[in-house]
């Protein structure tokens, strides 16, 4: 089996402005994994979707 | 998450309220609690799961879980309640997490429910502040998630069934989930099942004519894709599920005397056809290697004989190897002496004749070059034929082993024909059913064959599909911010897969060398664990010439061992991910919480299991009967007891041979009381 590449290699190949916008995608599904925001789960999950699209609407190409 | 605190109120057998405090010592970090069979052991093992989730392993409904005693001295009508609470610390907090039941009493030992169980979360956060939990269910489920409790609360003996193939997919969920992953494969799951589709949608929107065709058959190439990983998916665990009813049947056939031995001749075979497959795929990569290296020299036949005539025919001529040498020529010159004793000044003829000599020479590169290739000319006839005769030796053992498969396939058929054969009525019906579950196998793995093609054209066909895309959206000014958003998505998209599974095969790895590690220190066999590439817990030996073979049977405390090294040893990696603080793993830090652990072990694991496990976690709550309690796990856990508490059984009906301090007869009721310390020794 091939060796798989190490996560630190991923992130040092990855372009800055899509190193960037990962950090920000986890940072919005940690805060959205916490407790205080699953009282209505579907509802959350639209947020996130929501969150995630209008991130890119606003790092990329603007 | 360290536990402080377990109070019962009249749950099962504990009348009214009891409470159980828990050593948090960092050193002295066991507590272990003593009780004999009956006494209640299991029921604090399931007091923790119904406060935290609300349910039990009990097969009985919720008024069965309501204590007797308080049901018997109820009057009719009034209320009681059932409550379980747990005090304990997380991430700087204290927690208090309490789930309470009203029920009514309807007559004679008859309740009904009010409503619900309703748990409540509370805590002082590390400003001293109390918090209420709007939603103590979801948070609990933050803390310690329900799908992990049982890594973390276990009946011991019933342990050993994570050590089979079956649970890989939990341990594979145990990772991501204790290690924090989900965090990186929600991320994926949004990007991939909403936001890509997103901008997909957009640009297709505003483009128009063939890019938007494109765009449009994409999205309907990838959603295929979806389709067929989900179908590969489910065929992979229906193939596991069929293998492990086919291992059950086989240990059944072992047990029943009739059957045992075709079955154990059934099993050997098996190992020997995973074995013989080894060999052939060995022997297949021998001779795609030496192809590879060394295939060359089939070909060289008839070049050989051509290049020896050339060679022979230039030394026959005297032109090969040369008489007179280059480097010979340019001594003479540069000395301005011939060998016959004339000066060679220049421009004198005796100098322009030793000249002339210089151009016919020959150069000591390509005497070298002949000596070399009339040497090497020599030792090919002798390397082909030893390429030859090796990959005949290869071909004839590839023959061979193919023989011995069909033979033992044969032997296969032949013992299942006679299992059905034998006239008992058990071991025929089992084997009908066995063989069900093959031909249900064997389908399932044509059908994952068809898929996997299926995948793999697909695959190419969306590449094909984006390459196009490509190329129409060079040509195309409209929609250029959409489609570069488009991009970006799909970037982040393919990081945070690699991402996933560069994290999760990290974690896997270095989850398998620390169950390796505590496994070989437990084991006393050459034995060694390792979690494979699938994520199963797979224990392996080294069988003389035939190398390393998996271990397919284990005993029941072999099996135990395995799942306890893997428990502690995730508990261990848990701890340290969360010290570290990486930005990708989560981890934590919990307790391990066992319920008869050292029953079906023999002494030797036992007192390595005693002395290993608490080594390994923050906090181990051991609930043992004295009989497991004492000797060598009391020498080994001894020196780490924080806390002792019995749990004295009060029962309506006399019990012989049981410790009479711990079993009292003479109750109305059947009911169990707590105390501090130990009174067995």
């Amino acid at each position: 089996m091939p060796s798989m590449q190490k996560p630190k290699e991923i992130l040092d190949q990855t372009d800055p402005l899509v190193r960037e916008i990962i950090a920000d995608i986890l940072t919005i599904e940690k805060e959205y994994l916490h407790f205080k925001n699953l009282d209505a789960v579907k509802d959350k999950e639209k947020e996130v979707f929501d969150k995630i699209i209008s991130l890119l609407d606003k790092r990329v190409g603007k | 998450m360290k536990i402080i605190a377990l109070t019962l109120n009249n749950f099962r057998q504990f009348f009214g309220e009891h409470r159980i405090n828990f050593s948090i010592d960092d050193r002295r970090n066991v507590t272990i609690i003593h009780g004999e069979n009956g006494a209640g052991k299991t029921t604090l093992l399931n007091a923790f799961k119904w406060a935290f989730y609300g349910g039990t392993d009990f097969d009985s409904g919720v008024g069965n879980i309501l204590n007797e005693q308080a049901i018997g001295t109820t009057a009719q009508g009034e209320r009681i309640a059932l409550a379980v609470r747990v005090d304990f610390e997380h991430e700087g907090a204290r927690y208090t997490a309490e789930r309470t039941q009203g029920f009514t009493k309807v007559g004679g030992m008859t309740v009904e429910p009010i409503g619900g169980s309703v748990m409540e979360l509370t805590w002082i956060d590390a400003d001293g502040r109390y918090q209420k939990s709007s939603n103590s269910d979801n948070q609990i489920n933050q803390i310690l998630p329900e799908k992990m409790h049982s890594y973390f609360f276990f009946n011991g003996e019933r342990i050993e069934k994570l050590a089979n193939a079956r649970a890989a997919g939990q341990i594979r969920d145990a990772i991501k989930t204790l290690m924090g992953l989900e965090v990186v494969e929600r991320g994926v799951g949004h990007l991939r099942d909403k936001v890509v589709k997103v901008f997909r949608k957009r640009w297709k929107d505003e483009s128009s004519g063939q890019l938007a065709a494109v765009l449009e058959e994409e999205a309907s190439v990838l959603e295929n894709i979806e389709a067929v990983n989900g179908e590969l998916e489910t065929v992979r665990e229906n193939i596991a599920e069929y293998k492990e009813e086919m291992k059950a049947i086989g240990t059944r056939l072992v047990a029943i005397g009739a059957s045992a031995k075709l079955q154990h001749e059934r099993e050997e075979i098996e190992e020997r056809l995973v074995g013989i497959k080894g060999e052939r795929d060995e022997a297949t990569r021998h001779a795609r290697d030496l192809i590879s290296e060394r295939g060359f020299l089939a070909f060289l036949d008839g070049v050989v004989s051509t290049v020896d005539e050339i060679l022979e025919d230039r030394r026959h001529k005297g032109e090969l190897p040369y008489k007179i040498k280059e480097q010979f020529i340019d001594d003479l010159l540069a000395e301005g002496r011939c060998i016959c004793g004339r000066d060679l000044l220049p421009g004198t003829p005796a100098r322009e004749n030793v000249e002339s000599f210089r151009r016919s020479a020959g150069s000591e590169g390509l005497e070298e070059a002949f000596l070399r290739t009339s040497s090497d000319l020599k030792q090919i006839p002798k390397a082909r034929v030893a390429l030859f005769d090796t990959l005949r030796a290869n071909a004839e053992r590839t023959r061979k082993l193919r023989e011995e498969r069909e033979r033992l396939a044969g032997r296969l058929d032949m013992i299942s024909s006679e299992l059905s054969k034998l006239g008992h009525e058990d071991a025929a019906a089992l084997e009908e059913r066995r063989q069900g579950l093959e031909r249900d196998r064997d389908e399932a793995l044509r059908q994952e064959g068809r898929l996997r093609d299926q995948l793999a054209e697909t695959e190419e066909k969306a590449r094909a599909v984006r390459a196009t895309r490509e190329e129409l959206a060079t040509k195309s000014e409209l929609a250029e911010t959409t489609r570069r958003k488009l991009e970006v998505a799909e970037e982040c998209l393919r990081v945070l897969q690699a991402l996933h599974e560069a994290l999760s095969d990290q974690t896997r790895s270095e989850l398998s060398k620390r169950v390796n590690g505590t496994f070989e220190k437990i084991l006393r066999k050459g034995y060694w664990a390792e979690i494979d590439t699938d994520y199963a817990l797979q224990i392996y030996k080294e069988v003389g010439e035939h190398g390393r073979q998996m271990v397919y049977e284990k005993s029941t405390g072999e099996s135990q061992v395995t799942s306890l090294s893997f428990i502690a040893s995730i508990v261990s990696l848990a701890k340290e991910k969360h010290q570290q603080g990486s930005s990708f793993f989560r981890g934590g830090v919990y307790p391990i919480v066992m319920d008869s652990p050292f029953g079906a072990l023999d002494p030797d694991y036992r007192e390595k299991i005693a002395r290993y496990i608490p080594e390994l976690a923050d906090q181990v709550i051991v609930l043992a009967s004295n009989s497991q309690w004492r000797g060598e796990v009391e020498r080994e856990c001894g020196p780490r007891v924080g806390k002792e508490v019995s749990l004295i059984y009060y029962s309506p009906h006399r019990k012989d041979g049981v410790d009479p301090y711990y079993v009292r007869e003479g109750s109305d009721y059947e009911r169990t009381e707590i105390e501090d310390g130990y009174h067995g020794r």
